[in-house]
């Protein structure tokens, strides 16, 4: 007897997992566009060095 | 899903390092969220099953199949850029919800070179970069700016004359620490990036 290779099924459609997160902004350029902030942190520093280091090195406070 | 995150499918070799960077330069800068494998997780996680959880999750997907070549030790084929392209593109055409919503821009090195190893992608929308970082990130400001309709992305030439910036502070930004940029993780270099565009432009 042949059998369909595909049977239909009456499930419901699998509901996405991910879902929408909402994004926090670090920022704004001077040309408006929303930098993000990063979603997990760093892992050979902590932000505050990462801040600390930009800052030095284009001579700007924190 | 997420309509602020991209998807960056390529190469994690030394070699394209600095293509890797100038596309997640151009992400960040354009205003976007960007995702990959590289992400770090809790460690348990299979990396197939992470790999298809983020690709759900990402609106817009970069794919650069230019390192599709074969290894020199095994004399195999590297084919998992082509099969991260394959999952993203079976999602938009298959996933339910807004899944078909999903862009995608696919790069190689030369024009018409994927015709020799995957043809079928053919009709998708497809740029060679010829291994040149300004015309890479030149392509990647031009289609978000298209595919999202947001028309606060810059010039792609502004932002790779950004990142030419960025990429000579890098090495100063690590001094204190005596690293080395290849020595930065993944979630390193989105934070310098990140904090460096804030304070710089």
């Amino acid at each position: 007897m042949n059998m369909p290779l595909v049977q239909k099924t009456t499930l419901p459609k699998r509901r996405s997992r991910t879902g929408t997160r909402k994004s926090e902004v670090l920022g704004v350029t001077k040309d408006g566009v929303k930098i993000l902030k990063p979603a997990r942190a760093p892992t050979n520093f902590t932000v505050e060095e990462v801040r600390e280091a930009v800052a030095r090195v284009l001579g700007k406070s924190i | 899903m997420n309509s602020g995150d991209v998807f960056i499918n390529c190469p994690f070799s030394d070699d394209y390092d600095s293509c890797f960077k100038a596309i997640l330069f151009t992400v960040i800068r354009s205003g976007f969220n960007p995702r990959c494998a590289r992400e770090d997780d809790d460690g348990g996680d299979v990396r197939f099953e992470k790999i298809c959880r983020i690709i759900e999750d990402c609106r817009y997907g970069i794919h650069d199949i230019s390192k599709t070549e074969l290894d020199a030790a095994s004399g195999l084929p590297r084919f998992n850029m082509p099969l991260e392209l394959g999952l993203f593109l079976g999602a938009k055409k298959y996933g339910d919800g807004d899944q078909p919503l999903k862009k995608v821009i696919i790069f190689d090195r030369e024009p018409h070179r994927y015709q020799q190893f995957i043809s079928d992608i053919a009709g998708q929308d497809i740029h060679a970069h010829n291994n040149d970082v300004t015309q890479l990130i030149i392509g990647v400001a031009a289609w978000l700016r298209r595919a999202s309709k947001r028309k606060t992305i810059p010039g792609g030439t502004a932002i790779a004359s950004e990142y030419a910036v960025f990429m000579q502070n890098l090495p100063l930004m690590l001094t204190a620490r005596q690293m080395q940029p290849q020595d930065l993780t993944y979630d390193d270099d989105i934070t310098f990036i990140a904090e460096w565009l804030v304070k710089s432009v």
